[in-house]
């Protein structure tokens, strides 16, 4: 198990080296001067020279580079090109929010889409199934920020349930997260759905199944023990790669609650070109996907310990 | 064919839902506390709040409520005749009589916040000397250019002696707005680069805190010289979707909020809250177009004039109805000097006409019309309009193919003289000098050392106003001024370096149960909220 871990964890260092230098390097060769963008179209040729010497733009992309790996090395990811604002004290502040988001639409997700996907499979082409592949269907096909919308709404505008606007005065503001992640957990409850009865149906119709039904084994322990838990490993890849897609891409949900989290953030750091921003931002967010890509990894040795000989 | 696009997409949703009907019943979250006002910014986060580093009109909106400037226009209105000015920290001033030498005596008694002390002649030379050193990284340091000296006669006394005489220097340096503001030297000495997160001013508000992308709240400054604002807290958030600000609007969550200016949303929050008060200020931004005339066949005026003539810009009008506002030339009628729609000659109107459009490309030798790259960016007030020129222009064989960009990636192309037809929407000081100055004077021509936003090269490489500008902005006589101000305007027509398209006011929207204590009529969108309060309707 200890060398598995290593294993991982020497990948997932390699893999973090990798997208920081990607990141560096994109964001250098996209269109657009950050120093234009920072001061507007008024500034005079002079300041902007000015400011890009401040900022050590004009050094040699290779020092720039250097700079920034050093940094790195120091946990130092730098201040806001734009205003000066200390970028990992920000991505802090804002991570909680994206986190929270990310847990609890999972969480309404799987409270959702795994029972209701474990039932629809058990009886196939019975009501429960019909029904739930339609509203997995619909819900496939709807836009988050849509459903958001209306969910503002409803339950934001009309009941007065929910405030409208924000994220709290903390990320574990229960008022502010209810709506966002209803919006988020309903969608990925939906996914979930179709994909548990799929590897449900798949796992019901191998040969250890109708062995254990053979040997008289009560049906909830061949459900529960025999197909779950062997569906398990494509449902929890699935679900890995929802929370890495929740990490970094709820920005429509975000603008449309206008909650700050950090898919916001990202948005507006690239639209002002602020190297330091999205550069700290990407790589605290591919940090996490590299962790939870390590967790998944470790959950599979759990569930099915024949994957640490792979 | 209709195009779904995802602003098409929201305004059904927001139809589904039945938003213009809805009576909001939410009591819990809808109301704020009587002591504040909470009001919308529409950037994603600051900039800088330091008056001499702003860049954003969200930005300058929280300046005005913490700083003070030397004079003031009106509340509510962009009047900056001389004779109309009002008291603000200068109580008095007096202005030589070759408008050379101005002389301003401050208010006493009026306190920094946070106890820096009394606001001084020394803090109002620095305020000035400061952003005349480019290394600060100010973009409002070219309005100051002028000053040779300023002097600080005692410790109320201030006296600027300008290079040249300038009658237009309370327009261009005096009045709230672009870095226009006075701050205390010991709290920008002391606080260095925070002074742009958390500054130090003298105006009816104080800075007390800001959350990064969420929001700014400032406290009323109890001791202001002018009297205590009515509000206590005002709490500014930092709201980018409209479509969140509008929902926040409507169910009363926010006191108030900008809109897209576009005639649809004001109808929308009109039907929403019948109670709530719709401003839409001129002049706002001003667009036009810039052509770069170092571009072939761009360089020959024929065919400047024949794309001025393909261009209906009446169409702007029953596009925008309610946000839009004319242009004939580009200074807008509201602003100091500007040259009046009745004073153009028929000849330089550039009323629409295809035919003599065409006439005049075959003149210039180009009987079938010609193919051009343009730039855009994607911003829609932007987009919108070169999407219009584009169709128009079609129509009398040039093939505009644009090109679309992000915003910070089109202004960066344009800066390196990229673009061919460049347009702009910007908001600028409210006179003549002023807009040909920053956009048509030859010296501000991109590429030169203190280029600003002459993108079409006029006056460096064909054509010039320089002399007519430079001489009305040092003449004493108000009718020889404003004659040069009108054979500049004149002549930038004839020369068709750029084409006015129109201005667009920007538009908001506040609670019916806000009181501002003036009537805002003309501006750049920015509210002051010293006279602001809640009151019963």
């Amino acid at each position: 198990m200890g060398r598995f871990v290593l294993k991982r964890l020497a990948d997932a260092i390699l893999t973090a080296f990798l997208v920081f230098s990607f990141v560096f390097f994109a964001m250098r060769i996209l269109p657009g001067d950050p120093v234009i963008a920072m001061l507007g179209d008024r500034a005079n040729a002079q300041t902007i020279e000015n400011v890009r010497r401040t900022l050590g733009l004009d050094q040699p992309l290779l020092v720039q580079y250097g700079r920034f790996l050093w940094g790195l090395l120091h946990f130092d990811l730098g201040q806001s090109l734009v205003n000066g604002v200390d970028v990992t004290a920000t991505m802090l502040r804002h991570l909680p929010y994206t986190i929270m988001l990310t847990l609890a639409s999972t969480v309404i997700g799987i409270l959702i889409g795994v029972p209701v996907g474990v039932a629809s499979a058990m009886r196939p082409s019975g009501g429960v199934d019909h029904s739930s592949r339609l509203v997995s269907l619909f819900g496939s096909a709807l836009p988050d920020f849509y459903l958001g919308l209306i969910l503002l709404i409803v339950f934001g505008l009309k009941l007065g349930w929910f405030p409208l606007l924000g994220g709290g005065d903390t990320a574990f503001d229960l008022r502010y997260l209810v709506l966002p992640a209803m919006t988020l957990g309903l969608l990925k409850g939906c996914g979930l759905m179709r994909l548990t009865r799929t590897a449900v149906l798949d796992v019901s119709g191998r040969d250890y199944v109708r062995t254990a039904r053979a040997l008289g084994t009560p049906e909830r322990v061949v459900v529960w023990k025999h197909i779950v838990r062997n569906a398990l490993i494509p449902i929890t890849t699935q679900l890995s790669l929802m929370i890495v897609a929740t990490l970094g891409g709820t920005i429509a949900i975000e603008l449309v609650f206008n909650r700050p989290g950090v898919g916001q953030l990202l948005v507006g750091a690239v639209t002002a070109r602020d190297y330091s921003l999205i550069q700290g931002g990407l790589v605290l967010l591919s940090m996490l996907v590299v962790l939870v890509n390590l967790a998944t990894d470790l959950l599979y040795v759990v569930i099915d310990p024949r994957v640490k000989g792979a | 064919m209709t195009r779904i696009t995802r602003r098409s997409v929201v305004a059904s949703a927001l139809s589904m839902a039945g938003l213009s009907a809805l009576s909001p019943n939410g009591g819990a979250f809808a109301q704020g506390a009587s002591d504040t006002l909470t009001l919308r910014l529409q950037a994603r986060d600051l900039g800088s709040i330091d008056p001499a580093l702003t860049k954003t009109g969200d930005d300058e909106t929280i300046v005005l409520q913490v700083f003070n400037s030397l004079v003031n226009t009106k509340r509510g209105t962009m009047d900056i005749e001389l004779a109309a000015l009002q008291p603000e920290l200068a109580e008095r001033w007096e202005v030589s009589p070759d408008k050379k030498v101005w002389t301003f005596y401050l208010k006493p008694g009026v306190k920094w916040h946070q106890g820096y002390g009394e606001v001084s002649a020394d803090d109002v030379r620095f305020s000035y000397e400061r952003q005349l050193d480019p290394k600060l990284g100010g973009v409002h340091g070219a309005s100051f250019k002028d000053i040779d000296t300023i002097e600080v006669v005692d410790p109320l006394t201030v006296r600027f002696v300008l290079k040249a005489p300038n009658a237009f220097f309370h327009a261009s340096a005096l009045t709230p707005g672009f870095g226009r503001y006075i701050v205390p030297r010991k709290a920008v000495e002391k606080l260095g680069a925070e002074f742009g997160r958390a500054p130090i001013g003298s105006g009816p508000f104080a800075f007390a805190e800001y959350r990064p992308q969420e929001s700014i709240v400032l406290k009323a400054n109890k001791d202001y010289f002018r009297g205590a604002p009515p509000t206590e807290t005002l709490r500014f958030r930092y709201i980018p979707a409209d479509n969140a600000a509008t929902i926040a609007f409507i169910g009363k969550e926010i006191d108030q909020t900008s809109g897209p200016r576009e005639p649809r949303w004001v109808d929308q929050i009109q039907k929403a809250r019948s109670d709530a008060q719709i401003s839409i200020m001129q002049p706002g931004s001003l667009q036009f177009l810039h052509f770069n005339m170092k571009i072939k066949p761009l360089d020959d005026v024929r065919v400047r004039q024949a794309i001025a003539y393909a261009v209906d810009r009446k169409v702007w009008k029953s596009v925008f109805g309610v946000v839009h506002g004319p242009l004939p030339t580009i200074v807008p009628e509201e602003f100091y000097g500007a040259l009046k729609t009745a004073d153009i000659p028929a000849e330089l109107r550039y009323d629409y006409d295809p035919i003599k459009a065409k006439a005049l490309l075959a003149e210039a030798g180009h009987p079938n019309g010609f193919s051009i790259e343009a730039l855009s960016s994607e911003r829609s007030d932007y987009k919108q309009n070169m999407l219009m020129v584009q169709d128009m222009l079609r129509k009398v064989g040039i093939d505009v193919k644009l090109k679309i960009m992000d915003h910070a990636s089109y202004h960066a192309a344009i800066r390196k003289d990229e673009g061919t037809i460049d347009m702009l929407s910007t908001a600028i000081a409210p006179t003549a000098p002023a807009v040909i100055n920053e956009f048509l004077h030859s010296a501000a021509a991109v590429g030169k050392p203190a280029a600003l936003r002459n993108f079409s090269h006029y006056g460096e490489i064909g054509g010039s106003v320089d002399k007519l500008v430079d001489e009305a902005v040092g003449s004493t006589d108000v009718d020889r001024q404003l004659a040069l101000l009108k054979e500049a305007q004149l002549q930038i027509l004839r020369d068709m370096p750029v084409l006015p398209l129109q201005t667009q006011p920007l538009v908001s929207a506040i609670q019916g149960h806000v009181d501002l204590g003036y009537k805002p009529l003309s501006g750049f969108g920015q509210y002051e909220y010293a006279t602001a309060r809640r009151v019963a309707r």
